[in-house]
């Protein structure tokens, strides 16, 4: 393990000569008008501010998961604000909140923004309380017509009974109405569109859920046109079937991705070692998840996929936002656990290239919110709730009252965020950046990541004013495979680099966790702590120690007196076997700062909740680099046993 | 006649009338509570109604008998525990509830008041009085020197006080500032860059102060969520506020808010003065401020 320590630099106090002293005094009078002070940028985003797109890529933060009044379970939850709202929110505007009547407002605007309504039955609420929309003629329109309580309550039972059991009604789905609605999504994202100041993707939601199994995709496309419709459940619940509707919309000009979400929540489903139908998975079915699904969403407000205690019992991060675990609608069946979860599958992975010649979890990593009120709420010191009703107050969340699915308020999480590395701020170059995985995801807080991976970089190359440059040019960034090794080559390298949010609590460590398959067939995880702050020392356990906690909880404040502003490194893999694949990714923890609960609990003046805890240490994952050996160099199993056992 | 409508108009005399309603609905629907005394519990058929739609709601069936007697049990349990929990006087002293209850009574408040839409000349009236919240934000052209406490530890600040004089004495802006300060972190120069812009980069509590930085001069320490700043304002732009046309949903918005906000305001206002307030801590001048009620 090696840890870079910056050399602290002497201030250098610049001699003034009388001449130079006189060229100065001619320049101070244009000096105020035209300053001639070169920028000396942040050594992990060299020529951000060029004004040009940049080969070295700059991080944009952005959210693709958010419902608005559109999706009838967020209408339901009484959100009225539109995706118009929605954007505007993003981009840092106050909105009214449509419970609570009052404005909120983020402090740090985000670069980027899709709003992914659900597919079925998309801008149907609104459409039916239109007095002048032709849907009033319907059984549904008739009820919600007469306005009372109770023809209200009947007209919506109607509605989500038939979303839960998966048959539509018909003149809810008519083609015509449906496309009228889909219209109104896309002119709001091409209406806010400012292409070098906020990006916006044309996407949606397809909300399949077998047996309340979260299969959930957000559908995102990269023109500005987007296909004719969305796809929904009620066209399909297989995701083999949304592939199909994902590869036509290509060849039609309307490129696309895809992105799973709530693995967590999936019974086991989302990363199944079979296809929808049973049938071991095989080279085709991994290559089409591969090429339609390039990212996966690591955490959002109902809680992260990243990994269970259970399944990382020496992770002692493990459990974070993981109180969320019943499956949706179920009435209160837990969800799996076994192929539930994104550091799993990442190794699966690894496996099925040894085994298939083809990788089906080959995911880049993102996050969002899955907010239903059109405000991504990440800022943990700001979190106004995400369901409406039932959380929107401070109160409400607290009590205990409110519910969505049967899981009280309290049990959410604040909303997490994407970074993508991308050359400037569009809409093909931020769905390139995502396609490409050269992505991370957050818990919340804007905090920057680089990593790479090659052969031979130099213990020192994170403090090279020339980092970036020389990583790109010496290997590869996260999303990428390993360039082929080098004959002599003992172990792959890879360089760190992460930033804290100024918004936030300071840096405590970088790990990079490393998920291989061994000779015998199994998958196996191992965590490294590569750098760290404080100046401390692994026990004997080989474990770093904790970093400490300055929270006062009944204050709900911290002190950045512990922690790291910034923290770097260039790790070799002292593990690396040539002959196993693998995939490494790197995770940023941060010191410990309040939860949002313990924020309200502060404002209220009570103890925070119990059933959660009363601070988090947040965090960021960067995306995967992954490792495949040369095909003379590996041996091939029969059997691979952590593969193919569970085959039903 | 007028007075009638004079009454009606009165937001007081409006949220009587519609607390009166609400408990009216609530015994409609509620048979068995009049009837309930003390050691009694009724449960009523539109109750049972409710549990069973509940359930329906998320099996897709209706309950069993055994289902639906294991709901009453439970819900009969909750509301002799709730009944004995306001006999022992524990909804009392509970911030919680109170505030519950309280933000109830704002939400209902805030409720009592649709406006109706502002004409144009009102609106482009009210505009002009309060051009401020639609304006852009400022703009900062600006350099910088930052101070990394991670290198430096102890001594930052001090570190960052020599430099300011150094920097205070030259007659011009060096060209080239990384000599000064710890680079690597953000960069020394940044132009044209607006407040929302600038807090991407170092947080909001600097941002924060740059309105009380002096133009065109050397100003510091200013901190941020990284560590010391000195900080050079070359120039602020205000932007000038967008034409109302370009922007009337949004300032009729506001307009809106704004009257449901007095309407509130003012409701709540005359509800406080219904009261004799009396503090008992006499070294503590208080004046009750009304609107702050459920906050």
């Amino acid at each position: 393990m090696t840890r870079m320590t910056r050399m602290t630099r002497s201030l250098s106090k610049p001699a003034t000569t009388l001449s130079a002293l006189f060229s100065k005094l001619v320049l101070a009078a244009a000096v105020a008008a035209v300053p001639l002070t070169t920028s000396a940028d942040s050594i992990g985003e060299p020529g951000r501010d060029s004004g040009t797109p940049n080969p070295l890529n700059n991080v944009y933060f952005g959210e693709e998961h958010l419902h608005s009044s559109a999706s009838p379970d967020a209408f339901a939850f009484g959100t009225r604000t539109d995706a118009n709202d929605a954007y505007r929110y993003a981009k840092g505007e106050a909105i009214m909140e449509t419970q609570s009547g009052k404005m909120i407002q983020k402090q740090t605007p985000y670069d980027f923004a899709a709003v992914t309504d659900h597919s079925e039955y998309l801008g149907m609420m609104p459409l039916l309380l239109d007095p002048n929309s032709p849907l009033r003629d319907t059984e549904i329109g008739k009820l919600i017509a007469e306005g009372t309580h109770e023809s209200g309550e009947a007209a919506f039972q109607q509605i989500i009974t038939s979303a839960t059991i998966n048959v539509p009604i018909p003149y809810l789905v008519d083609p015509k109405i449906m496309k009228t609605a889909w219209q109104k999504q896309i002119d709001a994202a091409n209406k806010h569109y400012e292409p070098g100041k906020f990006t916006t993707l044309i996407a949606y939601e397809w909300s399949s859920q077998p047996n309340s199994k979260n299969l959930h995709h957000n559908v995102f496309f990269r023109d500005n046109v987007g296909p004719e419709r969305p796809f929904s459940s009620f066209d399909s619940v297989r995701r083999e079937d949304l592939w199909t509707y994902q590869e036509y919309q290509r060849s039609l000009g309307h490129e696309n991705f895809s992105i799973p979400h709530n693995s967590n929540v999936s019974n086991s489903a989302m990363f199944a070692l079979h296809t929808s139908d049973g049938n071991p998975i095989d080279k085709r079915w991994a290559e089409r998840s591969a090429r339609n699904t390039p990212a996966v969403e690591m955490i959002q407000i109902k809680g992260q996929s990243e990994t269970h205690p259970a399944l990382s019992p020496n992770d002692e991060f493990a459990s974070f936002e993981d109180k969320f675990v019943h499956l949706l609608g179920s009435g209160g069946v837990q969800s799996l656990i076994d192929t539930s979860f994104v550091r799993q599958a990442l190794t699966n992975g690894v496996g099925f290239q040894e085994m298939i010649g083809a990788n089906p979890f080959k995911y880049g990593i993102v996050a969002g919110s899955d907010s239903h009120v059109s405000a991504s709420v990440n800022e943990e010191f700001n979190y106004t709730g995400g369901h409406g009703n039932i959380d929107h107050s401070a109160e409400i969340r607290l009590s205990g009252a409110g519910s969505v699915a049967g899981e009280p308020a309290v049990l959410f999480g604040s909303a997490g965020i994407t970074g993508v590395w991308a050359p400037e701020n569009t809409r093909e170059a931020i769905f390139d950046g995502i396609a490409r995985k050269e992505t991370f995801g957050t818990s919340g807080p804007m905090i920057k990541v680089r990593f790479f991976g090659g052969w031979n970089y130099r213990d020192n190359l994170v403090e090279d004013k020339k980092f970036v440059e020389k990583a790109y040019k010496g290997g590869v960034p996260m999303g990428s495979d390993l360039p082929e090794k080098p004959k002599r080559a003992k172990a792959p390298t890879f360089a760190v680099w992460a930033m804290k949010d100024p918004n936030s609590g300071n840096l405590d460590r970088v790990q990079i966790i490393k998920g291989w398959y061994d000779q015998r067939g199994y998958g196996f995880q191992k965590i490294y702590d590569v750098a760290w702050s404080d100046d401390r020392e692994p026990g004997k356990n080989g474990k770093l120690p904790p970093v400490g906690n300055t929270v006062d909880i009944s204050k709900a404040t911290y002190s950045n007196s512990i922690g790291d502003t910034d923290l770097s490194v260039v790790w070799t893999d002292p593990d690396f076997d040539p002959s196993q694949h693998a995939v490494y990714y790197a995770r940023v923890i941060e010191i410990p700062t309040p939860r949002w609960s313990t924020y309200d609990a502060a404002e209220l003046g009570v103890a925070p909740p119990e059933e959660v805890p009363a601070t988090i240490q947040e965090r960021a994952w960067a995306s995967p680099i992954w490792y495949t050996p040369a095909p003379e160099l590996v041996e091939k199993l029969d059997f691979y046993p952590g593969l193919q056992k569970r085959l039903p | 006649m007028e007075q009638l409508k004079k009454l009606l108009r009165d937001p007081l005399i409006h949220f009587l009338l519609i607390g009166a309603a609400t408990y009216a609905a609530y015994g409609l629907l509620d048979p068995g509570a009049d009837a309930e005394d003390a050691a009694t519990i009724t449960v009523s058929q539109a109750e049972i109604q409710s549990i069973t739609e509940q359930w329906t709601r998320l099996w897709n069936r209706p309950p069993t008998k055994e289902e639906l007697a294991g709901m009453l049990r439970k819900h009969v349990r909750t509301r002799i525990l709730y009944k004995e929990a306001l006999a022992m006087g524990l909804d009392r002293d509970d911030q919680v509830i109170e505030r519950r209850l309280a933000q109830k009574v704002e939400l209902l408040s805030r409720s009592l008041v649709v406006p109706q839409l502002p004409s144009d000349e009102v609106l482009a009236a009210w505009y002009a009085e309060n051009p401020e919240q639609f304006r852009a934000p400022d703009t900062y052209t600006l350099s910088q020197v930052f101070f990394d406490p991670d290198q430096r530890g102890a001594s930052t600040r001090e570190d960052a006080v020599a430099a300011l004089a150094t920097l205070q004495s030259l007659a011009a802006m060096p060209e080239d500032l990384s000599g000064y300060g710890d680079s690597g972190v953000v960069g020394n120069y940044y132009a044209g860059r607006s407040e929302l812009e600038l807090g991407k980069v170092f947080g909001g509590g600097f941002v924060n102060q740059l309105v009380t930085l002096e133009p065109r001069r050397w100003n510091g320490p200013v901190l941020s969520g990284y560590g010391v700043h000195l900080v050079y304002v070359h120039e602020v732009v205000k932007p000038a506020p967008p034409a109302l046309a370009d922007i009337r949903e949004q300032v009729q918005e506001a307009w809106m808010l704004e009257q449901v906000e007095e309407r509130s305001t003012a409701f709540l206002d005359e509800l406080v003065e219904r009261y004799e307030v009396v503090v008992e801590a006499t070294e503590v001048p208080l004046t009750v401020p009304p609107a702050q009620a459920g906050e």
